[in-house]
């Protein structure tokens, strides 16, 4: 990486202004990747990171001058060889492994569960081969369950728990944290049911009445004998845990604690949405009945890794069960369809 | 029209063809609520709005139903690990 030097200024000040300077710096350079605030010599600037190998049309080598200050505050330029990636997939060893000096609590090891801890579905990892290309593949820990067995249970997505339908019943073994060995200790369920993710053809279209349509992307594992657990998040988790079982309306102000970005807070933006095709393993998904979580105040409401969370209403209600996202919007499936369409209750 | 009875139409293909017309691509069609009147509004999301024209509202069984059309629409992906 290189670094341009310049002189800076308060912090919050470039903190007012970065959205308009991340506005004007990603028209300006379609190569950059990301804006922030950042230290620079003598107090705060900008900071801009490029992919030096991102592929840019000459067209757009022609355009705006890129400005090396904005508004007064400077502009410091930071060179990447690569594009941000998933942060869900995340190698198995090495500084970038779950759990190496993670701000996260949720991505430790942490006993009894709670909701919002960082899981992995480990045989499913061995199965697609994953673990032996150096990966392991995490999400989150949603809430409990009771299973029409009366057996407590994780509640997560397909995609998490059930390796997108790849998964088998009554063996994958489900792991907390995560490992890319077998590590006893860390086994704390096993999948135990999942709702079937139907892809739709190519080119399917709900006009064309040929798209096939999905309630939930949903998966639960009971929990293994002895493993304790309880419908609460983390100690320094100040938000109201899972207690009881609500619907989803516009203008509702939710929260979830996922594996990724912890703790957030949004607000429900749309109900009802129809969205897709969304990809899949099994090909691409079309949802109904999905939910829309927007972060507070353009804050991230969600990230890679965030996937399986309890979107939990302010009065402790959960609402729905987050899936999927554009970095934007976050997407959420109703809780009625999940516990019904997995013949459990919330504990 | 009040926000039961849209929720149960929102699904339906012939709603999409009203909304869509020929429209083919990745879309998001759901229910917000408008700022003002807190009325609820069917929200179109699409990549670029500018593409194709898109109405601003639709006539469901004799009531007209305003359509929001969103532009900058990027399909969501499974926020687990690996795609």
């Amino acid at each position: 990486m290189t670094y341009a030097k310049a002189s800076g200024i308060a912090l919050s000040e470039a903190v007012e202004k970065v959205r308009n300077a991340a506005s004007v710096l990603f028209d300006a350079d379609p190569s950059i990747r990301s804006v922030g605030v950042g230290e620079v010599e003598s107090g705060f600037g900008f900071v801009a990171v490029r992919n030096a190998r991102a592929p840019v049309p000459y067209s757009a080598k022609m355009g705006k001058a890129i400005p090396d200050k904005l508004d007064g505050i400077p502009v410091q330029f930071i060179i990447s060889q690569a594009d941000p990636s998933s942060l869900a997939r995340v190698p198995h060893s090495g500084p970038a492994s779950p759990g190496v000096g993670s701000l996260i609590p949720e991505q430790q090891q942490q006993r009894p569960l709670v909701c919002g801890l960082q899981i992995q579905n480990y045989d499913n990892d061995v199965r697609t081969g994953e673990i032996a290309k150096g990966y392991i593949i995490i999400g989150t820990l949603g809430c409990f369950v009771k299973l029409s067995s009366s057996a407590i249970a994780i509640l997560s997505n397909n995609h998490v728990v059930a390796g997108e339908n790849g998964g088998v019943k009554g063996s994958d073994r489900i792991l907390q944290p995560g490992a890319a060995t077998f590590t006893p200790s860390m086994n704390v369920a096993t999948l135990t049911d999942f709702v079937q993710l139907n892809p739709s053809p190519v080119g399917a279209s709900i006009a064309a009445g040929t798209v096939v349509l999905n309630d939930v992307d949903a998966g639960v594992a009971a929990i293994s004998v002895g493993t304790n657990y309880s419908q609460s998040y983390l100690s320094p988790r100040t938000a109201v845990p899972p207690a009881g079982v609500g619907v989803a309306t516009t203008g509702d102000k939710v929260h979830k604690v996922g594996r990724t970005t912890g703790l957030t807070f949004g607000t429900i933006t749309q109900i009802s949405v129809v969205v897709g095709p969304i990809a899949y393993a099994p090909g691409g998904c079309w949802f109904q009945n999905t939910f829309v979580i927007e972060g507070e105040n353009g804050t991230t409401f969600s990230d890679h890794g965030d996937s399986g969370s309890a979107i939990v209403r302010a009065d402790g209600l959960v609402v729905g069960l987050l899936y999927a996202g554009n970095g934007t919007q976050t997407y959420a499936c109703p809780i009625d369809s999940v516990l019904s369409g997995l013949t459990c209750t919330l504990i | 029209m009040d926000l039961k009875s849209l929720q149960g139409l929102v699904n339906r293909p012939d709603i999409h063809r009203a909304v869509l017309s020929n429209y083919v691509g990745p879309y998001s069609l759901g229910i917000g609520q408008d700022k003002d009147s807190k009325d609820p509004v069917l929200v179109l999301q699409v990549p670029d709005a500018s593409a194709q024209h898109f109405p601003s509202e639709i006539s469901v069984r004799g009531e007209s139903v305003p359509v929001v059309v969103k532009s900058g629409f990027q399909i969501p992906v499974p926020l687990r690990a690996n795609a």
